[in-house]
């Protein structure tokens, strides 16, 4: 398009008169590709149309500085050398031209020098003589000065001026519209570069140190300056210099030298801007008297060297929360930051933080994970331990167990156990380790008296900790002068069966921390000591009797039976790991060993309420369902056996019906005659219950109590391990969930549905057994499913499909009150009453097949909106969610709603280059319309003009249009124009009273003669209606409406305006029958480039913008503007605007 | 009917004329006055619909086509010439990007791209009758 025009222009012949040209810079104006051929241009047709000598074209710079582009003619360099821009004080010609409304005229060169002093004196030596110099402004805003000089005394004709004041507008408009292509590729290049940096962010992993260090040079590289990014410290309250960039390295060291020694509080100058409001700080210039007072002296010679003179500070936000601030720093001899600097570094800020929170966020979690495993690696060893344990057969060999382990455990320590004697007066030592005899000597034997630490262990059956000498003197004093070599104490009592058998102790040789789980695991290590001691001694108990055993034979051989029977169930549960494991063991194990034909295990729920079946054998289905989960306060005998922590041991089914009579009817539809009930004890704190049934009554022993009060305590410990040891799993599951779930949103931050779904195969894996990703719908009504993982491919599958053919209403079922709330919700254990009265019916197909027995579930929040959920299920009994697991399961969705918000971002970045480069299409196709016949008909007037045929009717025709396409592409600039001032807020309107009355009627006189399909009509009401208002744009406004409701309507037809008064408003619609809106294009009818899908299907031709110009010069002017229509039947616009205050408008 | 008589020296030749279609008057009074300027006999139609109206007087000798235009647009016209079995050369007359592409799915004898030359336009015009 540009060439085609431009060449056009060339065939032109020589422009001989003004008027010509006039025509012929005006044609190579408005295709000029650059400022110098605008230059070019405009200096050779004023020289050559005005006779000038000489003349010089500057450009107005961004800081509003005249530089000098070219010179034509005779224009000596000390001339131009005195016309160059300067920031003193001295008069300058070209800036104070730039600043003035009309053309400067000098006479004289006396005339010159009166006023600029320096100019005037170079002057002297050449033979300028009258100086002429315009501005060319735009709109009031000047682009450029050409300053024209004549070698004698001249004036200027009246036809000089006029064609003087149109080429400088020709020549402005060009200047005005490089200026605007200049910043949209500015722009344009801003977004791209956006985007690669947002990738490279994204791909450089989770190294905080290279995160930080590609960011700060890529944000330099883009946006020019020093770059540094200072992060809150751990404590919240200082921020700290993580990495700083600038391409000179001496610069860069300077520069982090200063700010390393500058350490700043987060409530600080800058700072407290930046963090607590959230928002960038600009200083686009530095008092730099107060920058060096702000400064420690020692940087003075710093700030000598590279003068700071602009700074551009920014939030780093992440996370909803601010993590630091990134700023930019520029020096003397670099131009100042600007708006639009501020809003590209926010846009970088934005991804940089994100990418810099990954990077925190893995490097956290990859710590956590060391101390997960080793939290396992702890565990193990006290699995070893009670494997081994298992095995010793004498109390020796416990000993020389628990020697060897605690050493593993706890690391290496001198120890000693020591065991209460028979006649229970004192400790005797028995085991030893890193402790030289003479140092015991005096301790071996300790009387078991209160003020002895070992003895006090003994006596109080509590454990005792003292991690320093100062600890252990508080209570202790009097061993401030015994010969101690130890710094830190662990002396834990030997429990078993009620009875302390003795005490470990362990010592330290540096004081020595003891955290809850290592003290939590020197007690059960204690308690699994005891517990062997005992065992082996009874063990070596039965030995005995069975070599004497000739006169209680059927005794021994009971006794032998049952302790081979317990010894069996310790055996096994010795190698049962798992909870699923141990219950399995201490159900089929204690049938066997009872003899009894029918067995469970029920675990008491962690929020104390509720027991819950683990395993169950030998019951009905329907029984076992009413008994899945029984209230602690029910009035049943498992409940109460765990009340009252002992046991409940039921001879026949008589003694049954007066206490629990609902256990009554229970027991006879089971047919059982007898029943135990034992609580499960963890050091005075039940957690849980066994209880066997037997098919005949029988009687309980003092034999049989005491064996079943062992296997309770051996099922207890078993059951207990086994929690634990599924908590550090779930531990470390957690922790490897949660650094997983960052790698992997880091690496496929963009694809959201792999994202998702890897989250909820993160849940589905940490906490179990089913983990689910629903989005609420644009309209919120609905959730709708967006991943689903499940370890049972079926579960998943049943699931998925429920989900799908009956979502969830945003209103139903368990799920609402988050979305409602914002609040996560954990439902530990549900009974299936509970499950059927909160799941939608549709559902319930899933609880019959699979069952749900805890639950949770949290929100998925992005700017503290709720979008959806992520949630959680079990469908197994026996493991309900804890509290971690929620706060785990927060995380998760807290990453989801992150990858959610950055793919929803990433789209609407994609949707805005999309509207821009159809914008561009769409535009140039508009431009090259009028172009086209403009182009035309001065090709076809040279070709008249050289074959002679001109006739001047024709010429004048030719003219004519050309004339009209010039103001149809000049309308288009104007409008692109006015476009950019919008969006950089630079309208201003000239406001006056004025009669809207008479501006309509007058507009829609002026479009009468254009018309040839359509009538238009106008009424107005009776009264005067003033407004305070801008004359030229609400003409535009007016006018734009009118030519819309023509262009729209292709068939033709009536077009009707009305003017009348509303309340404070006057109200101006305009009604066409044109093809009409489609209902779902009204709301984004007045947004910019927006235009309605139909539209094309009729080719009506438009950019996009003249409906937004209207909004915005309406709101401008206070007022609105909206419409009504449908497809097919036409529009109704209408503009309110306020009236006019404290001015009569008469009836 | 707007058929001409014209002396090209050799005798009287009856010429068929020369159908301009498109949306924007100024382009159309254009492009009509530099052919005539030429000696062609010209017709002007402002979209498809009249550009059909004008194939039922006269069957010309040559169509150029703007792409987009209100009530029927260029694809709709030549669709509806090609049910009728009306077989006349077009050279198609665009600014769109995609123009090119436009002219081969018509199968047009040529094209001009929005702004284009006048010598270009005479020589193409010259070329497609030529040879039609």
């Amino acid at each position: 398009m540009v060439i085609a025009l431009a060449k056009a222009a060339e065939q032109l012949p020589t422009a001989s008169t003004p008027l010509a040209a006039l025509h012929n810079a005006a044609l190579r104006l408005a295709t000029a590709p650059n400022n110098a051929m605008v230059a070019d241009v405009l200096l050779s047709v004023c020289i050559s149309t005005l006779g000038a000598m000489g003349g010089v074209f500057g450009v107005v710079d961004s800081t509003g500085l005249v530089r000098i582009i070219t010179s034509a003619g005779e224009v000596p360099d000390t001339v131009l050398t005195a016309l160059q821009p300067h920031t003193d004080d001295r008069p300058s010609l070209l800036a104070d031209a730039a600043r003035q409304s009309g053309l400067l005229w000098f006479g004289s060169r006396e005339e010159v020098a009166a006023r600029y002093p320096a100019l005037g004196a170079t002057l002297a030596h050449s033979q300028l003589q009258t100086w002429c110099v315009t501005p060319l402004q735009v709109e009031e805003q000047a682009f450029g000065v050409l300053a024209l000089a004549f070698p004698s005394s001249r004036s200027l004709t009246p036809e000089d001026t006029l064609f003087l004041a149109t080429v400088a507008v020709q020549a402005a408009t060009a200047l005005a519209r490089l200026l605007q292509a200049q910043l949209a590729q500015l722009q344009a290049a801003r977004m791209q570069a956006l985007a690669e940096a947002s990738q490279a962010f994204a791909q450089t992993g989770h190294d905080l140190k290279a995160v930080l260090s590609q960011v700060v040079q890529r944000v330099s590289e883009l946006v020019g300056g020093a770059c540094a990014i200072r992060l809150i410290d751990n404590d919240g309250l200082h921020l700290q210099l993580a990495a700083l960039y600038h391409p000179d390295a001496e610069l860069a060291a300077g520069a982090q030298a200063l700010l390393e020694a500058t350490p700043q509080r987060v409530d600080e100058g800058l700072a407290v801007i930046v963090l607590s409001r959230g928002e960038p700080v600009l200083l686009p210039t530095i008092d730099q008297a107060a920058l060096r007072a702000s400064i420690r002296p020692v940087f003075h010679a710093h700030l000598d060297r590279w003068p700071i003179t602009s700074i551009l500070t920014a939030p780093l936000r992440a996370r909803a929360g601010t993590i630091g601030l990134i700023s930019l720093t520029r020096y003397a001899g670099e131009a100042p930051y600007n708006a639009d600097d501020q809003s590209f570094l926010v846009d970088l800020a934005d991804r940089a933080a994100l990418a810099i929170a990954n990077a925190q966020l893995y490097t956290s979690a990859a710590e956590a994970t060391l101390v997960a495993e080793h939290a396992v690696a702890h565990t193990q060893r006290l699995q070893t331990l009670t494997a081994s344990l298992a095995e010793a057969l004498t109390p020796d060999e416990v000993m020389a167990i628990v020697a060897t382990q605690v050493d593993q455990i706890v690391g290496e320590t001198s120890g000693l156990i020591g065991l209460v004697t028979d006649d229970g007066r004192a400790l005797e030592i028995v085991q030893m380790a890193r402790y030289a005899p003479s140092d015991l000597r005096p301790w071996q034997r300790i009387p078991l008296e209160p003020g002895i630490a070992a003895a006090d262990v003994v006596l109080s059956g509590e454990a005792q900790f003292w991690e320093s000498r100062t600890d252990l003197l508080v209570r202790y004093p009097q061993l401030a002068q015994a010969a101690i070599k130890n710094e830190a104490w662990a002396i834990v009592p030997l429990r078993a069966e009620g009875h302390t058998l003795g005490m470990l102790s362990l010592g330290f040789t540096t004081p020595h921390a003891f955290d809850p789980e290592e003290r939590a695991m020197l007690v059960l290590l204690a308690q699994q000591c005891a517990t062997a001691l005992q065992r082996t001694e009874r063990y070596h108990a039965v030995e005995q009797a069975r070599a004497a055993a000739e006169q209680a034979r059927s005794a021994a051989e009971q006794a032998a039976d049952r302790t081979t029977r317990l010894y069996a169930v310790t055996t096994a549960l010795a190698e049962a790991l798992t909870l699923t494991q141990v219950a399995d063991v201490i159900v089929t194990q204690g049938i066997a060993a009872l003899d009894a034909i029918a067995g469970s295990v029920r675990q008491l729920s962690p929020d104390g309420a509720a027991l819950v079946a683990l395993h169950v054998v030998g019951y009905p289905p329907d029984l076992a369902s009413q008994w899945q989960v029984i209230p602690l306060d029910a009035p049943v005998p498992m409940a109460e056996a765990v009340r009252l922590a002992r046991p409940i041991l039921i001879e026949s089914p008589a003694e049954v019906a007066e206490a629990w009579p609902q256990f009554s009817d229970a027991l006879t539809a089971l047919r059982y005659q007898a029943v135990a009930l034992l609580p499960l004890m963890v050091v005075d704190r039940p957690i849980g219950t066994i209880s066997f049934g037997f098919a005949a009554p029988r009687t309980f022993d003092v034999e049989d109590r005491r064996f079943l009060d062992a296997l309770a305590r051996q099922c207890a410990v078993a059951l207990e391990r086994a929690r634990l040891y599924a908590a550090t799993q779930a531990q470390a599951a957690r922790l490897g969930a949660l650094a997983e779930a960052s790698h992997i949103f880091a690496a496929a931050s963009l694809d959201l549905p792999s994202v998702l779904n890897a989250i909820a195969w993160r849940v589905t894996r940490a906490v179990g057994d089913l983990g689910v990703v629903s989005l609420l719908s644009d309209d919120r009504e609905l959730l709708q499913l967006a991943a689903i993982a499940h370890q049972n491919p079926e579960a998943q599958e049943v699931l998925e499909q429920l989900l799908r053919s009956f979502p969830l209403g945003a209103e139903e079922g368990i799920s609402s009150r988050t979305l409602h709330t914002g609040q996560a919700q954990l439902l530990p254990v549900i009974s299936p009453e509970q499950l059927r009265s909160q799941v939608k019916p549709e559902h319930w197909p899933y609880l019959e097949r699979f069952g749900i027995y805890s639950l949770m579930v949290a929100p998925l929040r992005v700017n503290g909106e709720v979008i959806g959920i992520l949630g959680a299920l079990r469908d197994s009994p026996g493991l309900p969610y804890i509290e971690s697991d929620l706060t785990l399961l927060q995380e998760l969705a807290d990453r989801a709603a992150l990858a959610v918000s950055n793919a929803r971002l990433y789209e609407q970045a994609q949707n805005a280059i999309k509207v821009r480069d159809q914008f561009l299409s769409i535009a140039a196709h508009e431009l090259k319309t009028p172009l086209t016949s403009l182009s035309g008909q001065a090709q076809l007037a040279q070709r008249r003009l050289s074959r002679g045929e001109q006739a001047p009717q024709q010429l004048a025709r030719s003219l004519d249009i050309i004339a009209r396409q010039a103001d149809r592409l000049d309308m288009m600039v104007h409008a692109l124009l006015d476009v950019g001032r919008i969006e950089h807020g630079q309208f201003v309107l000239e406001q006056q009273i004025l009669n809207l009355a008479d501006l309509v009627a007058r507009v829609v006189e002026e479009a009468q003669p254009d018309l040839e399909q359509h009538t238009m009509g106008y009424a107005a009401g009776p009264e005067t209606l003033l407004i305070n208002g801008d004359l030229l744009r609400l003409e535009q406004v007016i006018q734009n409406l009118l030519s819309n409701a023509v262009k729209y309507s292709p068939a033709g037809g009536a077009i009707w305006v009305n003017l009348e008064r509303q309340d404070e408003y006057a109200v101006i619609t305009v009604r066409d029958q044109g093809v009409g809106i489609p209902a779902a294009a009204l709301p984004h009818l007045f947004q910019r480039f927006y235009r309605a899908p139909n539209v094309s299907d009729h080719h009506i031709s438009g950019m996009g913008i003249g409906l937004y110009v209207v909004r915005e010069l309406v709101a401008l002017h206070g007022g609105t503007v909206d419409v009504t229509s449908s497809e097919g039947a036409g529009s109704v616009f209408t503009v309110r605007l306020p009236l006019a205050v404290n001015v009569t408008g008469g009836a | 009917m707007v058929q001409r008589v014209e002396d090209h020296g050799g005798g009287v030749v009856i010429t068929r004329p020369i159908l301009v279609v498109d949306d924007d008057p100024a382009i159309l009074e254009t492009v009509a006055e530099i052919l005539s300027d030429e000696g062609y006999t010209v017709v002007t139609a402002r979209n498809g619909a009249e550009g059909l109206a004008a194939v039922e007087r006269a069957v010309p000798a040559l169509v150029l086509l703007d792409r987009w235009m209100p009530l029927l647009d260029g694809q709709g016209f030549w669709q509806t010439l090609q049910q009728r079995g009306v077989i006349v050369p077009v050279i198609v007359m665009t600014a769109a990007h995609d123009g090119e592409l436009w002219a081969r799915e018509l199968q047009a004898a040529g094209i001009l791209l929005k702004p284009f030359k006048l010598p270009m336009l005479l020589s193409l015009v010259a070329r497609v009758l030529r040879t039609a």
